[in-house]
């Protein structure tokens, strides 16, 4: 039996909310899967929309490392990763009735075990993008 | 000093016309009407009795001329015309959706929200910013053109093919089925297709477009701007309404099917006026204030949903149907390098 | 694919489209024993063959899950759809079709009735002509034996709905009796069942439930 591999992901913010120009920074690792069955690990900040409509998105910010692009020296696509990126002016999160704007971390791994096809697993954490405080006039 | 109805030589002062432009509507439509009822009379003539050699071409050419300038001309006078506004918008739009502007630095500072264009903007008499209008009905006065074109000539050739007929044949050997099945058919279709046409001009004709104009663009959450709306004509107006409108529209479609649902998630009055006259010596004149709510979403636009904003006049006037314009409204997020909020005004420049 | 989806919202309308698009649900058979059984069908007879049903009553759910079906047993399969929106591309070409039906043991073609009265008639002829495995879905018959014709019964609706929000470890905000009334309304039409579904949970769902990023 096999578990799952395991993906976390941490955002340097314990409430998640972040504004628009803020910096975000972002750690994450995969566990519970070997080092050689690692093919490729993408991260991702985006958006996505949900409701009733067909499904929009927007990548913020994208990287994406395989066992070649990794350096000689630390091969293992499993370990601790960190990127920061600085987030943009829109769009806000939104929660309405029909339409609903999210934004999350998206890890995404490649992975083959023996005797298996490659196989993907994702994992999501979402967070907030607000707007600013109102100004006081 | 109040304007002649008709007048030889017209002159334009500054953004002043001398002569009613009401005239130089009906004169424009009337004209390319005339231009067409020939083209079409003649082209039903010439086919019927085709000469032959150069002289079909030439004469083909020419009457061919004739129909696409008549038409041209019915439609650019309407979307010259005040009313063709919303058409004028349309196109605009439709040709925008092959713009480059996403790739603008507008489009790079607040990605999926739309950008404020001032192609569509124009400056407004009493406020900086007068908005376009987003709903109009173009494509129905086109059909209802094209179809009593259609008909108008489908007409002229079955009278002119049934008096041809009846005048080379033997009087006994004449059919009566063509003009009995075909001739009241299609001379009702045009007739109410012209009548159609015709109520449709009186509306837009005689009832000026209602003029939106803003202090500021773009709009913020929580902000207030003044709203000047203007409206000519003569008109006994029995109610003005004006809401401060937001939509989310979705679109979905699998395989074969499509859905587009819009979804109103504010509707609120901002001005209401009832029972009151317009007139030549006394337009519609008024200026309000509307405030965008403070947690208000900003204008937000994707391949499959938006989130939109607008002003929705509706207008119930004596003696003609009830007229529903919007005008778009583009609200941007609160955010760090925002233009002051104070300041966003008048200054025409893209965001 | 595998997902975990980490969010901060409290609660997720289950109707919302990502679920119930075609492929997202597990499609429950009615009027069939089982999707395994009608690809295991599939591959032993190659046949040439429809799938009938009205609109949103789940042809497109049927395809891809049987298309899943072949996958898993590396069967080669293409889905192909017919329909003409600028979003999907142009429509699919009788030539585009023959190289489908050639590279793959099995095409099935969505929305079959899209495409014009004589694509649709070299497509069958040359499937026959060279016993070529194709399923088409369509609303109506186009003369090749029915492989299944799809109704959506209340039961299967009530399953369908309870799954939803099992799925989502949602409340049971959408009732069976709600279902029931809904589905006297639009009988077969699961898709525009599924739609007010999605209303109701958010007319219902507390205010509490939503984020506070309003």
């Amino acid at each position: 039996m096999q578990f799952d591999p395991l993906i976390s992901i941490r955002l340097d913010l314990a409430d998640r909310e972040y504004q628009s120009g803020d910096i975000l920074e972002c750690e994450y690792q995969i566990d519970a899967v070997e080092s050689d069955e690692m093919h490729a690990v993408e991260a991702a900040v985006l958006w996505y929309t949900s409701g009733k409509g067909d499904e929009d998105q927007g990548i913020h910010y994208y990287q994406r490392e395989t066992r070649k692009s990794r350096h000689l020296d630390q091969p293992d696509l499993r370990v601790l990763t960190h990127f920061t990126t600085t987030l943009p002016n829109s769009p806000f999160s939104y929660e309405g009735t029909n339409l609903k704007i999210q934004w999350c971390v998206r890890v995404r791994i490649l992975i083959q075990r023996d005797g298996q096809n490659l196989r993907e697993y994702i994992h999501d954490q979402g967070f907030q993008l607000h707007r600013l405080p109102l100004l006081q006039s | 000093m109040s304007r002649q109805l008709i007048r030889i030589l017209g002159k334009k002062r500054g953004s002043r016309h001398s002569v009613s432009s009401k005239f130089g509507v009906i004169g424009n439509v009337a004209f390319s009407l005339t231009l067409l009822l020939l083209g079409l009379i003649s082209g039903v003539f010439f086919l019927l009795n085709l000469p032959d050699g150069v002289a079909s071409w030439l004469l083909g050419i020419v009457i061919l001329s004739f129909i696409g300038f008549g038409i041209q001309g019915l439609v650019t006078g309407l979307l010259g015309s005040r009313v063709g506004d919303g058409l004028r918008f349309s196109l605009i739009q439709n040709a925008h959706r092959f713009d480059l502007t996403q790739k603008s630095k507008a489009a790079r500072r607040l990605p999926n929200v739309p950008t404020i264009d001032t192609l569509l903007m124009s400056p407004g008499n009493t406020q900086p910013w007068r908005l376009p209008v987003t709903t109009g009905k173009p494509i129905e006065i086109i059909s209802v053109i094209a179809f009593f074109a259609t008909w108008t000539m489908v007409s002229f050739f079955l009278v002119g093919y049934s008096i041809n007929q009846y005048r080379t044949t033997n009087h006994s050997g004449w059919s009566w089925w063509l003009p009995t099945l075909s001739l009241l058919p299609s001379i009702g279709f045009a007739g109410w297709s012209g009548r159609m046409l015709a109520r449709e001009l009186k509306n837009q004709i005689n009832i000026d477009p209602l003029k939106v104009e803003v202090s500021h663009q773009p709009l913020y959450p929580g902000q207030t701007i003044d709203v000047a709306i203007s409206q000519g004509g003569a008109l006994y107006v029995r109610s003005l309404r004006l809401f401060l409108v937001c939509e989310e529209v979705t679109s979905y479609h699998q395989g074969t099917d499509v859905r587009t649902e819009t979804l109103e998630i504010l509707r609120e009055q901002v001005f209401v006026q009832r029972r009151f006259e317009i007139t030549s010596k006394a337009p519609l004149a008024e200026t309000f204030t509307v405030t965008i709510p403070p947690d208000a979403m900003h204008s937000f636009q994707s391949n499959f949903n938006c989130l939109q904003w607008r002003i929705e006049s509706v207008g119930r006037y004596r003696d003609y149907a009830e007229i529903r314009r919007g005008f778009s409204l583009v609200v941007h997020p609160l955010f760090e390098d925002a233009d002051d909020v104070n300041n966003s005004s008048g200054d025409a420049h893209a965001v | 694919m595998d997902r975990n989806q980490a969010s901060l919202r409290a609660s997720v309308n289950p109707f919302e489209t990502r679920w119930t698009k075609p492929g997202q649900m597990t499609f429950l058979p009615n009027g069939f024993t089982s999707v395994s059984e009608l690809a295991a069908q599939i591959v032993k007879d190659t046949p040439r063959c429809e799938i009938l049903g009205a609109h949103g009553v789940g042809k497109s759910s049927l395809l891809r899950a049987l298309q899943s079906h072949l996958d898993q047993q590396s069967i080669s399969n293409h889905l192909a759809y017919a329909c003409e929106f600028p979003h999907d591309g142009p429509p699919l070409k009788f030539a585009e079709v023959k190289l489908l039906l050639r590279e793959s043991d099995v095409l099935f073609v969505d929305g079959f009735e899209q495409l014009s009265w004589w694509t649709r008639r070299r497509i069958i002829r040359y499937s026959e002509k060279y016993a070529l495995a194709l399923i088409i879905a369509c609303h109506q018959t186009q003369g090749l034996p029915c492989l299944v014709h799809l109704a959506a019964t209340e039961t299967l609706v009530l399953k369908l709905v309870h799954s939803l929000q099992q799925a989502q470890e949602a409340d049971e905000v959408v009732s069976a009796s709600d279902v029931r009334e809904l589905y006297q309304r639009f009988g077969n039409n699961v898709r525009e069942l599924l739609f007010a579904c999605y209303d109701l949970y958010e007319q219902r769902r507390a205010p509490g439930q939503r984020t506070s990023s309003q």
